[in-house]
Parts: structure tokens; C-alpha cells; sequence
């Protein structure tokens, strides 16, 4: 997911409007960005 | 620490529900009361319930159901229904938020504490803002509440855009419709310019010699590059834009007649949309949040009124600097004051602001744009960060204009499931 979105960030995969926005947000914004996702994602999380 | 980490996160925009966290330092509730049900009011409630369900949240709104103005203009372009954009307000008591169907008419600082028209008094810790924007009758000369009756403004979703919708449909063959903008800043910029692109969608289908001008009280306006491309790709010679300085601002109108006055003359049309002038709710000037008649200054961290303590407000009302007054905006200013009033109960600081918009504007079923921002806090104000955000990219193919067309569709649905719960 971090990947993702830094590669958003530095225009390295094709988009529409998530490269403008990754660009508002530190590479340190979008790494917890990227962990609260994939801890939303991940059932096994759920509840806790 | 997944509340502690949700705090540092949800002001990045994330959004997720969290389990519960008492708030067992308290000897009796928290109680925070919000007024308002629109995009602000009802996600601040979300917010503050989903990260501490023992606060006390009471949400006062005298319907029992929101229109959203998001997506209101396709109700013109005959795109969509206005039942399609009817969001209950259910979710937000069954998320455990006790919803009071009145009004508030009276705000007591000092005993904190709202008056409500049905007569009921109730005390609050914490008082939130989000009732949105009146629109001033006076500022037109000849334009007031019943006259919007004749010359909709539309610029509240509901009967304003039923009314609007079948004046369209009535029009006579190459009729004339004038949308009347008024200066900045009033709610959703590019607001007016989407209702004359899907003005121009409908007309070309049903009415193709008709036309549309737009007389606009500002020299320039919100994605102007992007309207303008568009509106030669897809309705050449149907829209007409006449900015302040070609005598844009109309000051005068006559209602029986449907004459539209400005410094130019006189301009008979067939439909007028008139969208006045707008200010807060005249609450928050007998209150005494708002500057004179105007806005309501803020602190750009916790969205504290800088004039009324403990109170805060947010969405269209509020000053928030280069944030424009967006559904999108106001979601995230109500994230940000919710989780500020989470802080203030515990007696810290509110958490640093990385506040977001996204716009997007309908030009014909296949076809948008948008417009992106970030904003955080410098020297006591909101600044767009440099270097992010912007328009979508000027001459794009139609396949790129497609796409951000599908992008809205689900940006809608996604703000509005998060806001209001629905």
C-alpha cells in the first residue's frame, strides 16, 4: 500500500487525481496512512 | 494505542470505526451538542461517537432527511432524481447519536446552553456549528424569500430544484435562462458553472436553440480553463458568461417581468436562477459567532470559534481561509473538531490539521472534472500546501474526462455513506 501510494506521489503509476493529492502528505503521513488501511483491510484485526 | 493511532490518522482523511474506549475520567458524561444534519453536522457526530462512544452526542436538525447539494445540478441535466440524493437520517441514531427533530433559536454562552423552538433547554460541554448558510434577501434589490418562489435559487437541493427542473422543462423553444452568481465567496465555487454545463446537456437534447448566460458578480472563477474547454467541446455557442467587468453583477430584479438589472441594462429571460448572496444562519449573528453579518472566524486547528468559547463551528459557515465551502471540506474541517474536542476532554492541545478537498463538476454523463486541495495551518490561517492538488489536466482525452466522470459517482457515494452513516 505504501508503495502505492508514493508511487502516486511521484508520478510513477497512472492516475487521475491520487497524484495530486499524495502529493499533500508526507512520505511519513502516507506510510500511517498506508498502515491504517491495511489495518482496516486485515479481518483479523477487527474488534480489537 | 488504536484510538491513539486513529487520532494522528483520521486528520490525514482515513476513516474507520473504531471499538469502543470509555471514558472513565469522567464523573458525568461528556456532552457535546451539534447543530446541524448536513455534511458537517452529521460527520462530526459520526466522528465523535465512532472514537468515544461515552460522549453524550446530541445532533438538532428539524428534518428527517438531507438533499445533498452534491449532485443536485444532474437533477437539471435530467441525470438524476432528487429522491436518488435523499439521504435518511437514520444512520446517525442508529450509530448511538440522539437526533432531536427542532430548532435551535437561542444560544447561552455562559450557561452553555441552546434554546429550542419547541421550548426545551439543553446544556452542553461542547456546542458545534453546522448549520450552514442563509441566503441574504436583502442584498438584491426586488429578490427576497418569495420571489425565490418565481426565480429559483436552487441553491439549497430540494423543492428549489424540483422548481427549477420543470421551469426548464417548460421552457419555450430557444428560451433564454440566466444563472445570476454571486461574489465570492458563497457555498460551492464551481457550483454554478457544473449548472450551466448540465443546463446546456438537458437544452441540447430537448431544447437544442436555447441558451444559457451566465451573469457572474466575479472576473473569474473556480476551474475556469477546464469549463471553458469543455463547454467548446460540447455546447459551442450555447453558453455565454458575462464576468463583473462586462457588467456581469446584477444588483435589481424584477419579478414579474424577469428582468435582470446591472451596471449593462436591463436583461429580459425566460428563466432566471437567481443564486443571492450568502451568509450563516441568522442564529450565529444573534449568537454572536459571526463578524457583523458575515462569516464565523475560527481557530484553524480545533474550529473553535475565536469569538465564543467552548463552541465551534464548522462547514460553510465557518472562515476556513482558502478552504472553499464544499461537502467535501466540510467532512473534513468536522473530523478535525471532532477529534479536537476528544483532545480538550483530556486536556491536550488539538491535534496538527492536514485538512483535504475534492471537487468534482459534471460537464455531460461521460465527462468531469475535479479540482484537489490540501490545507494545514500557518500563522493562524489555512494555506493550500504548494506543489499538491490543482485541476485535472487541461486537453486530456476523452477517455481521462470518462474516468473522472465514473471517480464521482464514487466519491459521492463514498462521502456520503461516510457522513452520514447511510
Amino acid at each position: 500500500m505504501l508503495h502505492t501510494l508514493l508511487a502516486f506521489k511521484h508520478d510513477q503509476r497512472p492516475a487521475t487525481i491520487m497524484n495530486r493529492i499524495a502529493k499533500g502528505y508526507s512520505d511519513d503521513e502516507l506510510a500511517r496512512i498506508a498502515a491504517f488501511i491495511a489495518d482496516e483491510a486485515a479481518p483479523a484485526n477487527s474488534g480489537r | 494505542m488504536q484510538r491513539r493511532r486513529w487520532l494522528q490518522l483520521a486528520t490525514l482523511g482515513a476513516v474507520g470505526a473504531l471499538s469502543g474506549h470509555a471514558h472513565a475520567r469522567h464523573a458525568r458524561a461528556a456532552r457535546v451538542i451539534v447543530i446541524g444534519g448536513g455534511f458537517a453536522g452529521a460527520s462530526c457526530a459520526l466522528t465523535l461517537r465512532r472514537l468515544d462512544p461515552a460522549i453524550e452526542v446530541t445532533l438538532i436538525e428539524p428534518d428527517h432527511e438531507y438533499v445533498t447539494c452534491p449532485r443536485s445540478n444532474a437533477v437539471l441535466g435530467g441525470l438524476r432524481t432528487l429522491q436518488s440524493l435523499t439521504v435518511s437520517l437514520r444512520g446517525l441514531d442508529r450509530a448511538g447519536i440522539t437526533c432531536v427533530r427542532d430548532q435551535v433559536i437561542a444560544i447561552d454562552a455562559a450557561r452553555r446552553q441552546v434554546r429550542l423552538r419547541g421550548g426545551q433547554v439543553l446544556r452542553y460541554d461542547r456546542l458545534v456549528f453546522a448549520a450552514g448558510i442563509r441566503m441574504r434577501w436583502d442584498a438584491i434589490a426586488g429578490y427576497d424569500e418569495a420571489a425565490s418562489l418565481r426565480l429559483p435559487h436552487a441553491w439549497k437541493a430540494g423543492a428549489q430544484t424540483s422548481l427549477l427542473a420543470r421551469q426548464l422543462r417548460d421552457l419555450r423553444p430557444g428560451g433564454t435562462v440566466a444563472i445570476c452568481v454571486p461574489p465570492l465567496p458563497y457555498r460551492c465555487p464551481p457550483g454554478p458553472y457544473e449548472r450551466a454545463s448540465l443546463i446546456a446537456h438537458y437544452l441540447k437534447i430537448h431544447n437544442a436553440r436555447a441558451k444559457v448566460l451566465i451573469f457572474d458578480a466575479n472576473n473569474r472563477f473556480s476551474k475556469q480553463p477546464l469549463f471553458v474547454e469543455a463547454w467548446q467541446a460540447r455546447y459551442a455557442g450555447m453558453i455565454e458568461w458575462i464576468p463583473v467587468t462586462e457588467g456581469g453583477a446584477i444588483d435589481r430584479v424584477d419579478v414579474r417581468t424577469r428582468t435582470l438589472y446591472g451596471a449593462s441594462g436591463a436583461q429580459r429571460v425566460d428563466i432566471a436562477n437567481v443564486i443571492p448572496p450568502q451568509a450563516p444562519p441568522l442564529l450565529a449573528v444573534s449568537a454572536g459567532l459571526a463578524f457583523g453579518h458575515g462569516w464565523c472566524p475560527v481557530d484553524p486547528r480545533s474550529f473553535e470559534s475565536t469569538l465564543m468559547p467552548n463552541v465551534h463551528v464548522i462547514g460553510d459557515a465557518c472562515i476556513a481561509n482558502a478552504m472553499p465551502k464544499s461537502a467535501s471540506a466540510a467532512n473534513s474541517q468536522a473530523k478535525q473538531c471532532a477529534l479536537s474536542i476528544i483532545e480538550a476532554y483530556a486536556g491536550r492541545a488539538p491535534p496538527e490539521p492536514v485538512l483535504h478537498n475534492t471537487c468534482y463538476s459534471e460537464i455531460a454523463p461521460d465527462y468531469a472534472i475535479s479540482v484537489s486541495g490540501i490545507y494545514r495551518p500557518l500563522s493562524g490561517a489555512l494555506h493550500e500546501v504548494a506543489g499538491a492538488g490543482g485541476m485535472s489536466p487541461i486537453a486530456a482525452p476523452a477517455e481521462f474526462r470518462a474516468r473522472e466522470s465514473a471517480y464521482a459517482e464514487q466519491w459521492y457515494r463514498s462521502i456520503v455513506a461516510d457522513s452520514f452513516g447511510a
